[in-house]
């Protein structure tokens, strides 16, 4: 309050101004007293000198000075009063304070003189003879129109100069009073005035720091409680706005921290704005070590650089791609587009960074798909083309060896048609699931014959086939897929396994999955071979796995098939014991065979 | 900000500019280690002219910024060390255009593939280099111990590869003066030139005390 300028202002305006009018007000006031006070002297002295007169004249008269001196000396004893008889030449002829043998001729004395002109004069001057301020009253004596001298009464001006001291003083006191009086009052006043202001201004300081829930309490219905209101209502709209804007903010904080792309945000100098989680993981950013650096200094790549400097300058997008250098080496596409703000020339870059590493490696498998189909079919194709050329030029008639060309040639086509078979039933699988075709299958039965058929093949490499299941196993699927998957994964277990090996497939049933499991005593898979077996045309071994009759997309059709049934394939390898696959399928119940829904 | 503050800003924009082109010219020529790739010696010719350019402008402008204002403590540790810095990227750059040549050489004199340790080393040193460009920028005193020691690692590597390209038989057959020597030879120098970058590297980390003063 005290270091208010509202209040000090004000406060010293008023308090000079009544010290002025108090000081101006006791100046004219004592000075009043004191004329006043004068004139009533003189009024008395010339009291005394009229009521002298009489007397004076019979003294001077008659000469009788000695009486006269007596007479007024009784007076001036009882009204302290100092009297003076003087001549007209000037002679003094009595004094009641001094002899008036000794003293001076009193002619030049300006009451006197203007006594004996106009009847009665007064002055107020330093008395020679008693060496002291005196006032003077001198009042002409005549007789018969002549005048004989002037009766002179005076006092000392000592008696004056105190009672006008004892007025000024009390004069003084009472200003003083009215003085403190009036700064009491003008502080209350100013103090009331100003409080509710510097009050409103306080409240309007933290309403400016944004602590808005605050309310500014008001006192009487004045102007300023008025402003106090106002204050209070753009301080709940503001809150209302804030609050709006935090959840606006924290709605797109959460999107941004949600996205599998990065995006990262940089101002106009390049210092790093905002980044997402998924681009702090890209970059290995600490956003709380990082925020507010230039970006150039924290991710430190060529690329970035340039498409924030292209995207500046002309605020437009900008794409690039980048491998940023692993383990795992990763490729990214980023996406550059500034901020559009109101000032040209300045203005901030939005990255959005996507992970193309996966689309990468679906091109290249892609590309690489379409070159090993093409390889695949050639190769039977142009042994038929060859044989059948040979035959034109002339083995036809070759008794000896024209069967064994035509039964190459069938052999071929055989192979061409299993590898046509195998990319169209891929084909399918991929296309659609077709579950309307879709039955409980018991996975049992479909295994047995299966074994069935692989038997003789098993058996002529004297491979122990151990088949272990309950009669029943029920899954909702396809009997063509299901009878696909465990002839090829029992094929393959029986080509991969040297002589003499052992092959177990076993079905079980485990909280209600179904889990088959296909184990051989095979050659195995090396661990990095093991990631990549299911992809189509992935050969392990390119030379071995052609020579024993394989496509190269039967695992790529189980996993497939598994897939659509709602399973999952895994697979575990070790050079020295063999290869296991084990599928995990969801089991029918039997009973709601109607209402089962599609995997 | 002060004209003073602003430039050295920009220096420091200058100097990891080059750091940035210098750990690229690393990355590409390990990579063309990796995959033998052929087309990259151009593009590594224009980066290293590059760098020589970005050295040159950014020690004159330590010299002025040095001359016309004078810097103090921080400031000064900081000017006086990027000279230092840059005549390293500088070197690194050289060794980054030497590995190229040199496995252009041995791919046309010989049919031998750079080693896997070769590789190691390569890609150790890429790492190196980027995280000792980083301490120094974040100038962080642990991270620049962590990469300095990598250096020992690089050695070692490079010291077998000495030991085992240059077993007995190559060396007789260097004797016997048969033309077949060329791929171990690149080897070495390979194995060498990727050495000596990590050495920079190091050199890089030792300015990082420099930078916080001797009471660190």
């Amino acid at each position: 309050m005290f270091t208010s300028r509202l209040f000090w202002k004000p406060f010293v305006y008023f308090s000079v101004l009544i010290a002025i009018v108090g000081l101006i007000g006791g100046l004219t006031t004592s000075q009043w007293q004191k004329e006043q006070l004068t004139d009533q002297l003189q009024q008395r002295l010339r009291n005394t000198a009229i009521s002298l007169e009489e007397t004076v004249r019979k003294t001077i008269l008659s000469d009788d000075f000695q009486r006269l001196h007596g007479v007024i000396k009784d007076i001036s004893t009882k009204t302290t009063t100092r009297i003076t008889v003087v001549a007209l030449d000037g002679t003094v002829y009595a004094d009641t304070h001094e002899d008036p043998q000794v003293m001076e001729n009193h002619a030049n004395r300006e009451e006197l003189l203007t006594a004996i002109s106009n009847g009665e004069g007064h002055s107020l001057r330093h008395s020679n003879t008693l060496n002291i301020g005196m006032l003077y009253y001198a009042v002409r004596i005549k007789h018969q129109e002549q005048v004989l001298g002037c009766v002179r009464c005076a006092l000392s001006t000592i008696e004056i100069n105190n009672k006008v001291a004892d007025i000024q003083s009390r004069i003084a006191k009472l200003v003083i009073v009215v003085v403190v009086i009036g700064l009491l009052l003008t502080g209350l006043v100013v103090y009331r005035m100003t409080r509710p202001v510097v009050r409103l201004i306080e409240e309007a300081r933290e309403l400016t720091m944004l602590q808005l829930g605050k309310t500014i309490k008001h006192g009487f219905e004045d102007e300023i409680s008025e402003l106090g209101r106002l204050l209070n209502e753009l301080g709940s709209a503001l809150a209302d706005r804030m609050a709006q804007l935090e959840q606006n903010h924290h709605e797109l904080l959460t999107v941004l921290e949600g996205m599998d792309e990065g995006v990262i945000a940089v101002d106009e100098q390049e210092r790093i704005r905002f980044a997402n989680e998924a681009v702090c993981e890209m970059f290995d950013l600490d956003l709380e070590r990082d925020q507010g650096r230039p970006i150039w200094e924290v991710i430190r790549n060529q690329l970035v650089e340039t498409i924030i400097n292209q995207a500046k300058k002309t605020s437009e997008h900008f794409r690039g791609e980048m491998e940023l250098l692993g383990p795992p080496t990763r490729y990214l596409a980023l996406n550059a587009s500034a901020i559009p703000t109101e000032d040209k020339d300045e203005s901030g870059v939005i990255i959005v960074v996507h992970d193309i590493t996966e689309i990468r490696r679906l091109e290249n498998m892609r590309r690489d798909f379409v070159a090993n189909v093409s390889h695949e079919l050639k190769t039977p194709l142009a042994s038929i083309q060859a044989y059948a050329e040979t035959l034109l030029d002339g083995a036809l008639e070759d008794q000896d060896n024209n069967l064994t060309f035509v039964g190459r040639i069938v052999e071929q086509s055989e192979r061409l048609n299993l590898l046509i078979q195998d990319l169209l039933s891929i084909a399918r699988v991929e296309s659609s699931t077709q579950a309307n075709e879709y039955t409980i299958v018991n996975v049992a039965e479909v295994l047995e014959k299966c074994i069935k058929y692989h038997q003789p093949r098993a058996e002529k490499k004297s491979t122990v086939l151990i088949v272990d299941h309950p009669s029943e196993v029920m899954v909702y699927a396809e009997t063509e897929g299901i009878r696909q998957i465990l002839d090829n994964l029992v094929d393959n277990a029986i080509k991969y396994t040297p002589e003499g090996g052992e092959i177990s497939v076993k079905i079980a049933i485990e909280s209600k999955q179904v889990l088959i499991r296909v184990q051989d005593s095979g050659i195995g898979i090396s661990e990095n071979h093991l990631q990549r077996i299911f992809e189509r045309f992935y050969r392990v071994d390119k030379a071995r796995s052609r020579e024993l009759g394989g496509t190269g997309l039967g695992l790529s059709i189980v996993k497939h098939l598994v897939n659509a049934f709602g399973g999952t394939i895994d697979v575990t390898s070790h050079p020295e014991s063999g290869t296991a696959f084990i599928i995990l399928l969801p089991q029918a119940d039997p009973m709601q065979s109607a209402s089962v829904v599609s995997p | 900000m002060r004209r003073f503050d602003q430039e050295l800003s920009e220096l420091h924009h200058q100097l990891i500019e080059m750091g940035t082109l210098a750990e690229s010219m690393v990355t590409t020529a390990v990579k063309a280690l990796e995959d033998l790739t052929q087309d990259v010696e151009e593009a590594l010719q224009t980066s290293e002219d590059m760098l020589d350019e970005m050295q040159n402008i950014i020690d004159k402008e330590v010299v002025r910024i040095l001359t016309v204002y004078s810097p103090v403590a921080t400031d000064l540790r900081y000017v006086l060390t990027v000279s230092h810095v840059t005549s390293s990227l500088e070197r690194i750059g050289d060794q980054a255009t030497n590995v190229i040549g040199l496995l252009q050489l041995m791919m046309a004199r010989s049919t031998t593939k750079p080693e896997p340790r070769i590789i190691q080393m390569g890609q150790a040193v890429t790492e190196m280099l980027h995280g000792s460009i980083g301490a120094y920028i974040n100038r962080d005193i642990k991270e620049a111990e962590k990469y300095r020691n990598r250096d020992e690692y690089v050695d070692s590597l490079n010291d077998q590869i000495m030991r085992e390209v240059l077993s007995e038989e190559v060396a007789l057959e260097a004797l016997k003066g048969e033309p077949n020597i060329a791929g171990p030879l690149a080897q070495i120098l390979i194995a060498r030139a990727l050495e000596r970058i990590g050495d920079q590297a190091c050199n890089i980390c030792d300015q990082v005390p420099s930078l916080l003063g001797d009471n660190h």
